[in-house]
């Protein structure tokens, strides 16, 4: 062991100052996997297309693997610096893979199991190259995530008090879990969000449990993949799942069930048609008496029976240079959708209303009537730098459950966001 | 495994049933089609009546314990001197087994005499980073404009994250079919992803 923390230190130091130029080789990962009784193969992954001439030579190469607390090191360098090529068998640049395969004898590494072990490798040729193990990502069955959006668990509760009001408790809480059923893209799942009295504004006289909003579906989803202009087909069913809502007050219950297909990316692999069909049956449960501030008839309002269809348009220009945090340059999308309804629903719209002294003011009005509804969204988000982003959004239409039709809406977000990369200019 | 057992059976009319027994390792694997015809890329000579029996693979459901898989086939006309040549492949892909079946006239009737044959025995093709590079570019659906380990999965079509999962999907159904079970959790694509890292880690978690 100590004798392979120097050599790694050895090497380290002897590569510091070797200048790379972009096209010169590099190592950025190595695994192995036995290949006969006798013959362990080392890929070593390279990037750069400028090998060296001198890549072949058995005695210019060290392994290293690692295993829990055993570590081999395999070189074909005898203690008196002459070469002996016993371990290293072979050493073979693969143009298709553009990896380098190295065999070695898998006696040398005394019962290690070559798939599990941790592969350090070091060329030290014409030029020195050195591939590490990755990391192994910490086995936790949680990480963070970054918004409730983003969350599968989420729960947030505060307290707010003081003189001449009453405690108020707030809770927001989210639970999104699933399981795998045969295959990871096959689970049934639970998901559920609730907020409880989670805008409350002091000073309040009472903090009784007042849910704002609670969701929650059971689903079961399947997806398939194919290789032809269709990219893929993926069926979702929410056998059950409700939905209540205290402002505006709605709530129902109904299932889910919808099919969406995906087509390859098209015209230099930049644009997709993403279209899909479903149902929505089931159940309203409220039928308030007054809404938007007027008194409603919602009798009739019992039964919920939707066939809905739709697609979605997106075009992706990507960046000169692609990064996972920032792929595109822009990403254009037009998503349109239409409800053909089986039964009266509520359709809310603002109107020029004249009250009873003769003024006129534009007020919500809602209707119970069939027919379709469609709704139209145009997005269009712009990374204009890796600082500097704006994003406009153009919605009309109405969705479910009470239809309330936006007329041509039209947004701009612009976004500016930064670090600063000196720690000591940040105000501590 | 994968070796079926051919019956033959005479029919009435001088033609002949052909009933093939074949042993699978578990549950998943089911009889699929019988086609009278090689599987592709295996040649057979004259007298050879070749005939594949596939096999159907479900990568969901319990594993359970090795059984038999039963195919039939109907009117076979064959005559003294051919050769039954039977081949058990796994959903149009590769070929598991063979078994062959010579037919030659015995007391003025056919009769059959089989024997297993070695030459076609693939029993699964070994794990290679190149194996997993071809199975990760044709799972994109987009082989044909595949330009090195170093392209970005972008240039073959995964453009989004609905397409990076549809990729993984493919990814994992390949390395079934190749008889390989993979852990997709640790697949990485995407289109800022490129191949050679993609195909690294299908190799790293492919067993």
């Amino acid at each position: 062991m100590r004798v392979s923390a120097w050599l790694v230190l050895v090497l380290l130091l002897a590569m510091i100052g070797t200048a790379a130029a972009s096209d010169q080789l590099t190592f950025s990962g190595a695994s192995a996997i036995a290949v006969d009784a006798s013959t362990v193969r080392v890929f070593v992954t390279t990037g750069g297309t400028d090998v060296p001439a001198d890549i072949a030579s058995l005695c210019l190469w060290t392994l290293s693997a690692a295993l829990g607390e055993k570590s081999v090191v395999l070189s074909n360098r005898t203690p008196d610096g002459k070469c002996d090529p016993v371990v290293i068998t072979r050493a073979f640049f693969n143009p298709a893979s553009a990896q380098i395969e190295i065999d070695v004898k898998s006696s040398a590494l005394a019962g290690m199991e070559p798939r599990k072990a941790a592969w350090t490798v070091f060329f030290t040729g014409s030029r020195r190259l050195m591939a590490t193990p990755e990391a192994e990502g910490a086995a936790s069955r949680l990480k963070p995530a970054d918004a409730k959006e983003d969350a599968d668990l989420y729960l947030s509760g505060g307290f707010t008090g003081g003189p001449h009001s009453a405690p108020i408790w707030t809770l927001d809480a989210k639970w999104n879990v699933a399981w795998p059923s045969g295959k990871s893209y096959h689970w049934l799942g639970l998901t559920g969000g609730v907020a409880l009295n989670a805008d409350p504004k002091p000073p309040a006289d009472s903090s009784d449990l007042d849910p704002d909003s609670i969701t929650f579906y059971a689903q079961m989803d399947r997806t398939w993949q194919f290789t032809g202009i269709v990219n893929g087909v993926e069926a979702i069913l929410k056998p059950v799942g409700g939905e209540y809502s205290k402002d505006p007050m709605s709530g129902n219950v109904v299932s889910v069930g919808e099919l969406s297909a995906y087509t390859k990316a098209l015209l230099n692999k930049s644009i997709v048609f993403d279209p899909f069909v479903g149902y929505e049956v089931g159940r309203n449960l409220t039928k308030p008496t007054k809404l938007f501030e007027q008194p409603v008839d919602l009798k009739g309002y019992d039964t919920i029976a939707r066939v809905y269809y739709g697609a979605t348009l997106t075009w992706y220009v990507f960046q000169k240079t692609i990064t996972p945090d920032l792929p595109y340059r822009f990403v254009a999308s037009l998503a349109w959708q239409e409800r053909a309804l089986g039964s009266q629903e509520p359709f809310v719209k603002s109107e020029q209303v004249t009250a009873d002294d003769g003024t006129t003011k534009r007020q919500k009005v809602l209707t119970l009537k069939g027919g379709k509804r469609d709704y139209l969204e145009g997005t269009f988000a712009w990374n204009a730098t890796k600082l500097f982003g704006a994003e406009f959004k153009y919605k009309r239409g109405s969705l479910p459950p009470l239809f309330e039709y936006v007329d041509s809406q039209l947004s701009l977000q612009l976004t500016f966001k930064a670090k600063f990369t000196r720690s000591e200019v940040r105000p501590k | 495994m994968f070796e079926p057992v051919l019956q033959l059976i005479p029919e009435p009319d001088g033609e002949f049933s052909l009933l093939a027994t074949t042993a699978v390792p578990n549950l998943r694997f089911a009889a699929g089609r019988v086609t009278m015809r090689a599987p592709e890329g295996v040649s057979v000579g004259a007298h050879v009546r070749p005939v594949t029996l596939g096999l159907k693979y479900k990568d969901r459901g319990d594993l359970g314990e090795p059984r038999s898989v039963f195919h039939r086939a109907f009117n076979l006309k064959l005559s003294d001197g051919d050769t039954l040549a039977a081949f058990v492949t796994l959903q149009g892909g590769p070929v598991l087994g063979s078994a062959d079946a010579f037919i030659h006239e015995s007391d003025a009737a056919l009769s059959a005499t089989q024997f297993v044959s070695p030459r076609v025995m693939l029993s699964r093709v070994p794990l290679t980073p190149l194996l997993c590079q071809a199975v990760v570019v044709k799972a994109t659906g987009n082989v044909g404009s595949f330009t090195g380990p170093a392209q970005l999965l972008r240039f073959l079509g995964i453009v989004d994250a609905k397409r990076a999962a549809l990729h993984n999907i493919g990814i994992g159904r390949l390395m079934n079919q190749a008889g390989f079970q993979i852990d997709l959790t640790r697949v990485s694509s995407g289109p800022a992803v490129d191949v050679a890292t993609c195909r690294d880690t299908v190799f790293n978690n492919a067993s």
